[in-house]
């Protein structure tokens, strides 16, 4: 009984090497954004357009920027406040 | 064309790299950098320091382009473990959470330093994201249903 062939690599190698080439070239010269950049630039883009439109809204309201920020920041700090109360008053259990 | 969330994270970053704070990305940009996209007003971030650091920071900020976004900042600081932040050239606020639980540091000692468009910022491991996130819709689930609330009546009797 003989053993399985061996997989002659250098033969692979060979057959691939001018494929690998192009596109390690390829890869150094690209400029095609990283997948975490291309879901940042993603993200900013749709936080900036968000932005703009609020403000463009409430500068024709009879609101303004400044209350509806006050608004949603005294939520949120009640909120956390809250949360900070009732850690503050668990004993060593609270970080698991 | 404006670059409002790229220009506030950046200097905030950068800040913050300075005075050597470690951080971590938490919120909108943690859950977009993930893959998963939701709306958010602010940059979050979670800083590695107590409620004395986050005092130390906001009084250096003179010379930055932060300023408190309100007067009474101290107060908040310490009564809500929040540091609110505006960056003046875009008026991008920021809430910079401080890091009291073990959770918070663990988030923020296992995250790791990433290159993103230019920004060297500091994304939490996939792990803490997914609690992180997991943590957060059950607030909201309890906010809505009024949960806190009842949890701190009970705990007053």
């Amino acid at each position: 009984m003989t053993f399985a062939p061996r997989h002659d690599w250098n033969a692979y190698n060979d057959a691939v090497r001018g494929h690998v080439a192009r596109i390690e070239r390829a890869g150094s010269t690209s400029d095609e954004p990283t997948r975490l950049e291309a879901a940042f630039l993603r993200h900013a883009n749709y936080f900036d357009t968000l932005q703009v439109a609020r403000r463009d809204l409430l500068q024709d309201s009879a609101s303004n920027v400044g209350e509806d920020r006050l608004s949603r920041w005294s939520k949120k700090i009640a909120l956390r406040q809250e949360l900070v109360t009732i850690y503050r008053s668990m004993g060593p259990s609270r970080d698991g | 064309m404006v670059r409002l969330l790229q220009n506030a994270l950046m200097d905030i970053c950068e800040f913050l790299h300075r005075r050597q704070i470690d951080f971590a990305l938490v919120g909108g940009i943690a859950a977009s950098l993930r893959g998963r996209m939701r709306t958010t007003d602010d940059i979050d971030l979670v800083l590695m320091t107590d409620v004395n650091g986050a005092l130390k920071l906001a009084r250096e900020i003179d010379a930055t382009p932060f300023q408190p976004l309100f007067p009474e900042f101290e107060k908040v600081v310490r009564t809500a473990y929040i540091l609110a932040l505006e960056h003046q050239p875009t008026r991008v606020t920021l809430d910079l959470a401080i890091g009291a639980s073990g959770f918070e540091q663990q988030i923020v000692s296992r995250a790791q330093l990433v290159n993103i468009a230019g920004i060297i910022a500091v994304q939490p491991d996939a792990i803490d994201w997914t609690h992180c996130e997991s943590v957060a819709g059950q607030l909201e689930q309890a906010m809505q249903m009024d949960l806190v609330k009842v949890v701190r009546q009970l705990q007053e009797r």
